[in-house]
């Protein structure tokens, strides 16, 4: 037997374990940058990790998420992480954290070197996308589109509709020439009245006879003739309609394009949101990617696994008490938060954080609150409940006294807006049900210094300007709602009238100027088509009449055999 | 190619008993074959510090069998999947998912349950193959193969010089 054991070979297993856990920590922070560069799709960087076993503790120093749309940006921070963990579960390849704590937490820090990684970062566009943003669109008047192009590029739709017309015109012509041609012909006239004069030379018997035949089948040609004419006036009125609908087209084509432009009915209903639009849309912007991109985490389905060499896939059997993989029962997070250039520190908990949130029986909540020096006041609650399909997340925030010091309103170059200074509060709610959102926040803003400026000046920003001079305080009410990626974005505020007041008659004028300039030249671009397909309507009348004669002839017949 | 060569005769060789070697292979191929990072190759690597199997046959065996291991592994995983989602056997799996110690080791996973499954199938005829090789080899061919033109050739050459030192 003892020729079979090497007890040497006892102190290099140890030897190799010892190696192991002596390695144990820098494993950890291997993988926690792999696998967190993988998820991310930009660089996941460790200070250092550290695990303890009695008590089981792991932590975490120098944490730094990079965001992957934008490189040199993290998207957070956290000096210190410690958790302490159920080593139990560390068997079953789970990481369950009983209580967590997070400190010196920051979000959208600076980078010192680049977080990217070659081929992964993500570029996004979207509704909210500033380039899509066009403040233009929202002031009236403020700045529009060269009328030349406009006529050049409705002309060729409307060009599309004319030629639909038009073929539809011809197929009407086309089946009405068929007709006309099995109409009764001189010949068929010229054998009814050969056929008169035949029965005119017989008796009386023979007269009555042949006089009855000729007048049936006379009667079937007229009777034939009448149904034809009946359907000719229902295409020739259809055909009318179809004229007058292109006569008209570029009239609505035009009413379409001034309301997209912002000169309809409604212009002067919402103008402080438009001024404000642009920046506005940006903070729904950084709002909805934050929670959209931790609604995706928490709602996360179990990943495709795919089959790689070491690898394999996992099989999930029904677990009697079904602990995540990832879970933080309690974490106690603080940290700092750059809020219009105040400096904010926060703290908070939350409880019952997950990525398999099926698996765990309680909804996700996050409790924060935050202060600066200068007496600002942020509070955040929040519940992520996806245990079930569709998610539902639930969050209320307010925020007091936020002074606001040039901060920009609107930077775009026919109306920039700058809050020199400003004192803002705000608060609202936000639900998110499946992929569909609803936002409600009020914004107010007291003692208010507003600079304005345009580096395109006319009477209309002219007003502006100098309407927006005298405001001291405003309210903005945002409200989004519908699906994530294009939700209905409504911005009121109580500057509407103020606004709608000094620009109404500037607005109105230009916008009369504008139509009367758009109708001539696209009325001037369509006019030959229209010409020819009046022309075109003109054939159903020489139709027409030319049924009336034919059912003259016969009429002029039928009173002969009559006589 | 030549060390190696040299290697593998001077294992045949050498005053080791044939088991020995078959061990070595049998251990190698559990090593090889399934994913290396599992649980259950700490406790190979155990059974080899441990068990007097001859360490030369176990890497040379090891690193051919991680060569096929990239050519088993697809069957291996469908073999590990056909498995776990047997009916027979769901109770059993069922019930195992409920201990942690079963959880590490990673029986859930198809490519671990496969490859190992394999290696329990080839165990025992791969040791008794082996040993029986190594006996005949031994017994029939030793005294053949030094005795052979191409052996004598060999021993003149570097291949043979290569050996003796590894001999030495």
């Amino acid at each position: 037997m003892a020729q079979w054991i090497r007890w040497w070979g006892l102190a290099v297993f140890a030897a190799v374990i010892v190696l192991w856990w002596l390695c144990i920590d820098s494993i950890i922070k291997a993988t926690i940058e792999t696998v967190g560069t993988e998820l991310m799709g930009a660089k996941v960087e460790l200070t250092s990790a550290r695990l303890q076993l009695a008590p089981s503790r792991l932590t975490l120093t120098g944490l730094q998420v990079t965001d992957p749309k934008a490189p040199m940006q993290n998207l957070l921070v956290a000096d210190r992480i410690e958790a302490a963990v159920d080593a139990m579960y560390l068997f079953e390849r789970k990481l369950v954290a009983d209580e967590m704590s997070v400190s010196g937490l920051q979000f959208n820090t600076e980078r010192q070197t680049s977080g990217a990684i070659e081929g992964r970062l993500l570029s996004e566009t979207g509704v909210f996308n500033s380039d899509n943003l066009n403040i233009a669109g929202a002031i009236p008047g403020l700045s529009l589109p060269d009328v030349d192009q406009l006529v050049e590029q409705e002309k060729a739709k409307l060009s599309k509709q004319f030629q639909q017309i038009e073929t539809d015109l011809k197929q009407l012509e086309t089946k009405w020439e068929k007709r006309l041609d099995q109409l009764p012909d001189k010949e068929k006239i010229t054998n009814y009245k050969k056929r008169i004069n035949d029965v005119k030379k017989g008796n009386l018997f023979e007269k009555l006879a042949g006089f009855k035949s000729i007048k049936e089948d006379i009667d079937k040609d007229r009777d034939a003739l009448k149904g034809l004419g009946d359907e000719l006036k229902r295409d020739i009125d259809y055909v009318e309609a179809q004229i007058r609908r292109a006569a008209d087209l570029p009239k609505q084509q035009i009413n379409q394009l001034l309301a997209d432009l912002g000169l309809g009915d409604n212009a002067l209903d919402s103008l402080a949101g438009g001024v404000m639009s642009g920046q506005v849309k940006q903070w729904i912007q950084q709002a909805l990617s934050f929670v959209k991109s931790s609604g995706d985490d928490a709602s996360a389905s179990t990943p495709v696994e795919t089959v790689s060499r070491d690898r394999g896939i996992w099989i999930q059997f029904t677990e009697q008490q079904p602990v995540p993989q990832l879970l933080i029962r309690k974490a106690s997070l603080d940290g700092r938060l750059s809020l219009a250039g105040q400096d904010i520190r926060f703290s908070g908990q939350a409880a019952d954080l997950t990525h398999q949130p099926e698996k765990w029986h309680k909804p996700a909540t996050i409790t924060v609150t935050g202060e600066s020096g200068q007496q600002t006041h942020v509070q955040v609650n929040a519940l992520l409940d996806h245990r079930t399909q569709p998610g539902k997340d639930h969050m209320e925030f307010g925020l007091e006294r936020l002074p606001l010091s040039n901060y920009s309103l609107s930077d775009k170059p026919e109306l920039k807006v700058l809050a020199t200074s400003a004192l803002t509060s705000a608060q609202g709610s936000l639900q998110v049900v499946g992929d569909k959102l609803e936002l409600d926040v009020l914004g107010q803003f007291r003692d208010v210094e507003l600079a304005v400026s345009t580096d395109k000046s006319n009477a209309l920003t002219t007003a502006i300007i100098d309407a927006l001079h005298s405001v001291m305080q405003f309210d903005l009410r945002l409200q989004l709602n519908g699906p994530f990626t294009n939700p209905d974005i409504t911005v009121r505020s109580d500057l509407d009238n103020l606004l709608a007041n000094a620009v109404r008659q500037s607005v109105k004028k230009q916008t009369v100027q504008y139509k009367a300039e758009l109708t001539d030249k696209l009325n001037a671009q369509m006019a030959t088509q229209l010409r020819a397909l009046k022309q075109r309507g003109e054939y159903f009348t020489g139709a027409a009449e030319k049924l009336r004669q034919k059912e003259s002839e016969l009429k002029v017949l039928t009173k002969s055999v009559k006589g | 190619m030549i060390t190696l060569l040299a290697r593998l005769l001077k294992i045949l060789n050498s005053d080791d008993s044939p088991p020995q070697i078959a061990l070595a292979v049998v251990l190698a191929a559990f090593l090889g074959l399934t994913p290396l990072v599992s649980p259950h190759n700490l406790c190979i690597l155990l059974v080899v510090c441990v068990i007097r199997v001859n360490l030369s046959m176990f890497l040379l065996s090891f690193a051919l069998f991680t060569l096929v291991a990239y050519l088993l592994d697809p069957l291996s995983h469908l073999l590990g999947l056909a498995i776990l989602q047997a009916g027979g056997l769901s109770p059993l799996w069922n019930a195992l998912y409920q201990y942690p110690f079963w959880r590490f080791m990673a029986y859930n996973n198809t490519l671990i349950m496969g490859s190992f499954s394999v290696c329990l199938l080839i165990s025992a005829p791969l040791f008794f193959i082996t040993t029986w090789l190594v006996n005949n080899y031994r017994e029939h061919l030793l005294k053949w193969v030094s005795q052979t033109r191409l052996m004598m050739w060999l021993k003149g050459s570097r291949f043979y010089n290569a050996y003796l030192l590894l001999k030495n």
